[in-house]
């Protein structure tokens, strides 16, 4: 069982969290205009490798955040672990939250 | 047992309490011990020998070893639903009124009709299940049986536990692993530094070797110097001691699981974070592999001194030692000390290897073990000569063997540790210098006896894994088919499999692959350590999470209203929920009848708290209630509610419910029940991970709004009565509308929606107001002929309806346009799920779709569950046509009705088709129907 050091809410059990899969591809915009082989790749296709890898955790039993979490699916290593809004948004709107 | 009280207990000596007396049974038998006993030394003080029955063969065992590698001394501790099965009786401390019984054997332990097994041994050879039994074809389910209740390790209680488990979580910055001298010295160690540390041990005293070995500890006798740091580490309130408290899982770390094994059978599991943690678990006494080296009175030798030393038992009269390493020699002086005559030495390495000539004892070095005697106990052994083969015969009841020593690196294993084989001491030691642990005394190699390598002896019976009765004829058999990996050989012969997990033979075994493949025992590498360590008892992984503890129960706001009002309640996910009111002695069915005709005919009005309800406000909110339903929502209009369809992002449906529109920039959704959790998880995670930057709220309002629904020709009316502050007629509140008001001066929501396909309205009121709610709508409904009604009814008329449900219709594979409400999906906007919606499986033909049915003969409910066939079932392979989501039987229309998915059924209204239940035995004729099976024009529904 892992601990994912939450940034809002400190280093807390996995059991608190439900894994939301890897965070690969940005989802295709719904613009109209995405064709099935990018949703395709985006829904279905994933790197799962043994190694580091960025992956969504929801803090359902803390916060309720969802975060970016980048840990080694080798060593169990969490390398990485940000607020998924934040992530998205980039370090600048930080100020904002 | 002839024996006399505690006939092999020695006069004196020991750490056990002579004073305080314990009365234990074993097989029916009474006998008596000592507190400090485990109830193996208390059986070898009461002269007990045989503790079991081998596995296989159901030869007599007694006790091999003191500790938890124990191979034979599995006994059931306690009764009824308190026993335990396979525990190690080197384990179990004694107390007063244990009860234990011994495993494999019937009628009894001393007269074993298992025992048989024995003259048939060679036909239980290696792989004996997958080879034999094979004839004639067909009958292997019946042999299995008859193989299946004679093997068994041990067998479990039936009933509930009524022991009280429990979790533990804790922190710690140094977790030692074992309390032998290192695991003692690590902790005074890390105790004088002022960090706040667990020691654990399995046994229940602390101290390992200590209790037996002899070389003094920092100039002090090994007792006295482990009094002396016990009670250091007992006076510092930064230690915690924990013993009875097993180690057995380091997989993940830094958590390290421990099962602490209380009084009672009440367990505790530890799951420990360690900022940093050392393995002091010590090594273990390997067997010898001979000729009948499983005969009650053959033990390790670490094992007779432990029970001498520790437990002032006497587990001989004359004794025999048989070692390969110098360790052994070390007994002599406790076999002395306990009066027990030794005949023999027999060291199999050369004459010059020994480290000092005994007095008075005969030495038999270059000797080897061809055989033993003895039915019950050990009697006598043949010795053979390894330079002209030459035999001698000596008498004994006791013999002592040591074939070197493994450390125990099973966890740091587990942790990942890459293992090294040592030949100097014939087992591995820790690879790296970096470790995943620290590794430390005898576990890391520090102080073990060198080991001579033995070419292992070869004959029958001569067992590598004593409680899998595996041989050295089982793996050269296994080798010769062709089994030659240890991770294959392992599978084939069981060897390493069991309760302990190969701790006394894995070595052995691979020493002895290596030797007859001519590899070094290196190349032939090890079997993977998992957890656990030992058996953990699965009490203690559930903890306290089981029957209704399992998970939280919800109760909705109109729990006690729906008590007084004489509800049986059913579970429905973490919900208690009103299943049906019952009048005086009428039956569920009688009762959900009544209920669906008092709501179709007058009015009923139902529960509906448990609807999840999510609050979405912001000045993004129809973009985002846009994307994430495939329905078309842009023209909703402030005070009105639409029925909202949310697909997953590869365009299956998700869940259905509403959205209401109450002010420009706020919404409020609902969702179904079952999918409550999972919808708020969703939109958020679209929103926070993908769309960040849509300015919008989301809020679950679920436990904060008490909700009920009343249906049927006068709700209306009952509205009226209750007097609300808002007109609420035909043309003032139409279908599909909402508003915040006043209700008999309560607030609340009044949502004009329909499940049950009546008029009907659904009241929303702050939680803390559910009482009143149901209180005045249950004395305004009595003139109208008001009675509410429960989740089956609701059931009932949902079917009636058609409408679909989470987990029968939405299944997780169905999209809108299966479950025939495809022109509901938009075809104006992009949504979550469009894409992928649109793939050509998804919509091509050959899809199950949502259809009714009706029996042919108007009369028989259609089997619940039943596929569907073009045939009647006569026993033979059909093609499925699809299958039934619900089955019963409607007191509206008074006949039976269903849903199904069947493929193509959209085309398919007026076929007939057979619904056929091969386990009910049963097949129906039925009719494929409109899936809208009552009020198919909606006009009560409108009225």
């Amino acid at each position: 069982m892992i601990h994912i050091p939450c940034p809002w809410c400190g280093p807390r059990d996995e059991t608190e969290f439900t894994y939301g899969g890897e965070a690969g591809d940005v989802m295709p915009a719904l613009d109209g205009q995405s064709d099935q082989v990018a949703w395709h790749a985006f829904v279905h296709l994933s790197e799962n490798p043994s190694g580091p890898v960025s992956e969504f955790w929801y803090h359902g039993g803390g916060c309720g955040r969802w975060l970016l979490v980048r840990r080694d699916t080798a060593s169990y290593e969490i390398l990485e672990v940000r607020d998924a809004v934040e992530a998205a948004r980039g370090p600048k709107d930080d100020v904002e939250r | 047992m002839s024996a006399s009280p505690q006939s092999h207990r020695l006069p004196s000596g020991g750490l056990i309490d002579r004073t305080q007396s314990l009365s234990f049974t074993f097989d029916g038998e009474t006998y008596e011990g000592y507190e400090g006993d485990t109830l193996a030394s208390a059986l070898l003080a009461n002269g007990v020998d045989l503790v079991g029955r081998s596995f296989k063969y159901h030869r007599p065992r007694g006790l091999l070893s003191a500790g938890s590698e124990e191979p034979n001394g599995l006994v059931r501790l306690g009764e009824g639903n308190r026993a335990r099965p396979n525990l190690r009786a080197t384990e179990i401390p004694l107390f007063d009124g244990l009860v234990a019984r011994s495993q494999n054997a019937w009628p009894k332990l001393s007269f074993d009709l298992g025992a048989l097994a024995g003259l048939a041994a060679r036909y239980l050879k290696a792989g004996f299940y997958y080879k034999t039994f094979l004839w004639p074809a067909g009958a292997w389910p019946f042999y299995e049986k008859l193989i299946r209740r004679a093997a068994g390790l041990g067998q479990p209680p039936c009933g509930p536990d009524p022991a009280q488990h429990e979790h533990h979580h804790q922190t710690c910055e140094l977790l030692v692993i074992g309390a032998g001298r290192a695991g003692l010295v690590a902790a005074l160690e890390a105790a004088e530094q002022g960090r706040r540390l667990i020691l654990c041990d399995e046994r229940a005293e602390l101290g390992g070797s200590l209790a037996w070995t002899r070389d003094p500890v920092d100039g002090l006798e090994p007792i006295a110097w482990w009094d002396q740091a016990v009670e250091k580490l007992e006076q510092n309130p930064k230690v915690t001691l924990l013993a009875n408290t097993t180690a057995f899982s380091c997989q993940n770390l830094p958590l390290v699981l421990l099962e602490e094994r209380r009084p009672g059978g009440n367990h505790r599991l530890w799951i420990v974070r360690a900022d940093a943690v050392v393995l002091a678990g010590g090594a273990i006494e390997r067997p010898l592999v001979f000729p009948g080296n499983d005969r009650p009175g053959i033990m390790l030798a670490s094992a007779v001194r432990f029970y001498i030393r520790h437990y002032g038992v006497k587990p001989g009269q004359r004794a025999v030692i048989v070692t390969n390493n110098d360790s052994a020699y070390e007994a002599l002086e406790d076999l002395k000390s306990a009066d027990i005559q030794v005949a023999g030495l027999i060291d199999m390495r050369p004459a010059e290897a020994a480290p000092f000539r005994p007095d008075g004892v005969p030495v038999f070095a270059n000797y080897e073990i061809a055989g033993t005697r003895g039915r019950k106990r050990l009697k006598g052994l043949t010795l053979r000569y390894g330079v002209d083969g030459s035999r001698v015969d000596l008498d004994c009841d006791l013999l002592l063997m040591s074939g070197g020593w493994t450390p125990n690196l099973q966890l740091y294993a587990q942790a990942g540790g890459r293992l090294m084989m040592e030949p100097q001491i014939g087992a591995h030691l820790p690879h790296d210098a970096t470790t995943p642990l620290a590794v430390v005394g005898a576990a890391a190699g520090k102080g073990v006896s060198p080991t001579a390598a033995m070419p292992l002896a070869k004959g029958p019976m001569a067992f590598m894994d004593f409680q899998n009765d595996v041989t050295t004829d089982d793996l050269d058999l296994a080798m010769a088919e062709g089994y030659g990996d240890i991770e294959h050989l392992k599978r084939y012969t069981t060897t390493g499999m069991g309760t302990d997990q190969g701790k006394t033979s894995n070595i052995n075994a691979l020493s002895f692959v290596a030797a007859r493949q001519g590899r070094s025992a290196e190349a032939v590498g090890h079997t993977t350590f998992r957890p656990p360590f030992t058996p953990v008892s699965l009490g203690a992984v559930a903890g306290p999470a089981r029957g209704r503890d399992l998970a939280p129960t919800r109760r909705t706001p109109f729990h006690k209203a729906n008590e007084k009002a004489g509800a049986v309640f059913v579970t429905a996910g973490d919900w208690l929920y009103p299943r049906h009111y019952p009048h005086n002695g009428e039956d569920m069915a009688a009762a959900i009848a009544r209920e669906v005709r008092n709501t179709r005919r007058q009015v009923g009005v139902v529960d509906m708290s448990s609807l999840g309800k999510i609050d979405v406000q912001g000045p993004d909110a129809p973009t985002f209630l846009e994307r994430v339903y495939c329905n078309n929502l842009a023209n909703l209009a402030i005070g009105r509610v639409r029925y909202g369809l949310m697909l997953r992002a590869d365009g299956i449906l998700f869940d259905d419910g509403t959205v209401a529109r109450l002010g420009e920039t706020h919404f409020l959704l609902t969702t179904t029940t079952a999918r409550a959790g999972e919808v708020w998880q969703h939109l958020e995670r679209l929103h926070q991970c993908h769309w960040p930057d849509l300015d919008i709220r989301l809020t679950s309002v679920t436990d904060a709004w008490a909700a009920l629904a009343i249906a049927g020709p006068r709700a209306r009316d009952l509205l009226t009565a209750l007097g609300p502050d808002f007109p609420v007629d035909k043309e003032s509140f139409p279908m599909a509308s909402v508003r915040e008001g006043l209700l008999d001066g309560l607030p609340i929501r009044l949502y004009r929606v329909s499940f049950s396909g009546e008029l009907g309205y659904e009241i929303h009121t702050p939680a803390g107001y559910a009482e009143d709610l149901w209180e005045a709508v249950d004395v305004a409904g009595a003139p109208l002929g008001l009675m509410p009604y429960g989740l089956e009814a609701l059931d009932v008329m949902r079917l009636e309806k058609g409408h679909i449900s989470v987990g029968t219709e939405i299944d997780g594979r169905t999209t809108p346009a299966d479950l025939g409400l495809g022109k509901l999906v938009s075809r104006k906007k992009d949504f979550l799920g469009r894409s992928l919606f649109q793939r050509p499986y998804l919509q091509g033909k050959g899809r199950l779709q949502l259809v009714g049915l009706q029996p042919v003969d108007g009369q028989t409910v259609l089997p619940i569950g039943a596929m569907i066939t073009a045939h009647t079932w006569q026993g033979t392979t059909q093609v499925s046509l699809g299958y039934l989501t619900a089955s019963l039987y409607s007191p509206s229309l008074e006949h039976p009705i269903a849903l199904a998915l069947l493929k193509d059924g959209h085309d398919r209204l007026g076929d007939e088709v057979w619904a056929v239940s091969p386990l009910a035995n049963q097949s129906v004729r039925a009719a494929v129907v409109s899936p809208h099976f009552f009020d198919p024009g909606g006009e009560r529904l409108n009225g």
